[in-house]
């Protein structure tokens, strides 16, 4: 085998990893180790974990959250300070003082994603070489409810993409309709595709992700099969005019539930 | 002249009507079967019986077995239904544990409120969960005041649950 041929095959290596890797981009996750919690008088903790990875909920490296708010159940925000960024994963703890509902809001960017220096690959046209220069923001949003739940955490910043749920994430239950609706900069998105990704998908032959599409009130409504954790995730890429940073954007928005035994 | 015995023959009527519409709450015997259970540990199961209407809403709370709050919300169902935003009536209804064998509760057919239910389809549901241990919840469909008898039959963590009118 002559050193040239083996130079050319693993640069073939080399480039089909590469690309795949931009092809498939990772998925960043939050996730409470409690949704549903018990006061009983008292105040309770919980870990929130964050990470980015191939897969949702595997962790593979750290989220670097832009910015970390909770909503209290009277609706009051605070920022969440004490975050830690590990190897592989970040977290934080929170204390559930009381009772109600409390919303965890992180977002990330906009950061602007800046045009691939153009390399010589000759066997990829397709490489990422002419990709427009883009701005890139995501939300992930999660609701954990203390005791009975309320509403004044449910709310909507009208910013970006926004995965809103009209059914109380206190009450998603396996196997009965979940409701969704699907907003960008406040304004519902129709005709749009949101992914349910359970937990545990690499547990499974079969991608377990289901894929639902927005009415034309941007509503969308699902059903969790089984009980546990998931994911729906919402992506939109839309083209910018006169914006100077770059050409176009894209937004994600991530809506972290449980949907619990029935 | 014979309009006066048929003025008292009606308010008689009347009275007699409006009286056993008050008194018309069909009373229910229930019966409750836990399992003996040997796999595992056995730590004896917290209970909550309640009755719901199809709507899911909860309209008597008939019995809590616990012990320790902390696992109260274990029972999932009845959390979400009851517990978590009524405690008081949780403590109002609450009892000891009990450990395999049949139980027998009688409901005087009225809701938390002490007032007849509405007619209509009803649901008696039992939601056993054990500390290490499995949970169920099971519903016995009903007709409040007409049906006779219904049960049904678990499949772990319950028994036969049965409900008779008397």
């Amino acid at each position: 085998m002559s050193k040239r041929f083996l130079r050319r095959v693993i640069g073939v290596v080399f480039i089909t990893l590469w690309v795949s890797g931009v092809a498939h981009a990772h998925m960043q996750w939050l996730r409470p180790s409690e949704f549903n919690v018990a006061l009983n008088g008292g105040s309770v903790w919980i870990d929130v974990d964050m990470s980015v990875a191939e897969r949702v909920f595997d962790i593979e490296r750290p989220l670097e959250a832009g910015s970390i708010s909770i909503t209290q159940p009277d609706g009051n925000r605070t920022r969440q300070d004490r975050i830690f960024t590990n190897h592989v994963r970040t977290n934080f703890e929170l204390e559930l003082q009381s009772a109600g509902t409390y919303k965890i809001d992180v977002l990330n960017g906009p950061i602007v994603r800046q045009r691939p220096a153009p390399k010589p690959t000759p066997v990829m046209s397709n490489a990422p070489a002419n990709r427009p220069v883009t701005k890139m923001v995501s939300r992930l949003v999660a609701y954990v409810t203390a005791d009975a739940p309320n509403n004044k955490a449910i709310s909507t910043t009208n910013e970006w993409l926004e995965l809103v749920p009209l059914s109380h994430p206190a009450d998603m239950v396996a196997g009965e309709p979940i409701r969704f609706k699907l907003l960008f900069n406040g304004n519902p998105v129709l005709d749009s595709a949101v992914v349910l990704m359970p937990a545990g998908s690499r547990y499974s032959d079969k991608s377990p992700d289901h894929a639902y599409r927005t009415d034309q009130h941007g509503e969308v409504e699902i059903v969790a099969g089984l009980a546990g954790v998931y994911a729906l995730k919402a992506d939109m890429t839309k083209a910018l005019e006169n914006d100077p940073e770059a050409e176009q954007l894209r937004a994600m928005s991530y809506l972290i539930f449980e949907a619990q035994v029935n | 002249m014979n309009f006066k015995p048929s003025f008292t023959c009606l308010l008689f009527a009347l009275l007699s009507f409006c009286s056993v519409s008050a008194m018309a709450a069909p009373n229910y015997q229930i019966n409750v079967t836990l399992p003996v259970i040997e796999n595992g540990q056995y730590h004896r199961p917290y209970v909550a019986l309640w009755v719901e209407d199809k709507q899911r809403k909860a309209h008597r709370t008939l019995a809590v077995w616990m012990q320790k709050d902390k696992w109260l919300s274990d029972l999932k169902r009845f959390w979400r239904r009851v517990a978590r935003s009524d405690r008081e009536r949780v403590d109002a209804v609450t009892g000891a544990t009990h450990g395999p064998g049949t139980y027998n509760l009688q409901w005087d057919g009225l809701n938390d409120h002490g007032e007849t239910l509405a007619p209509g389809s009803y649901a008696l549901c039992v939601e056993a969960a054990r500390e290490k241990g499995g949970r169920e919840a099971l519903c016995v469909d009903f007709e409040y005041g007409t049906a006779a008898s219904a049960f049904q039959t678990g499949e772990h963590e319950l028994g036969r649950i049965s409900l008779l009118k008397i």
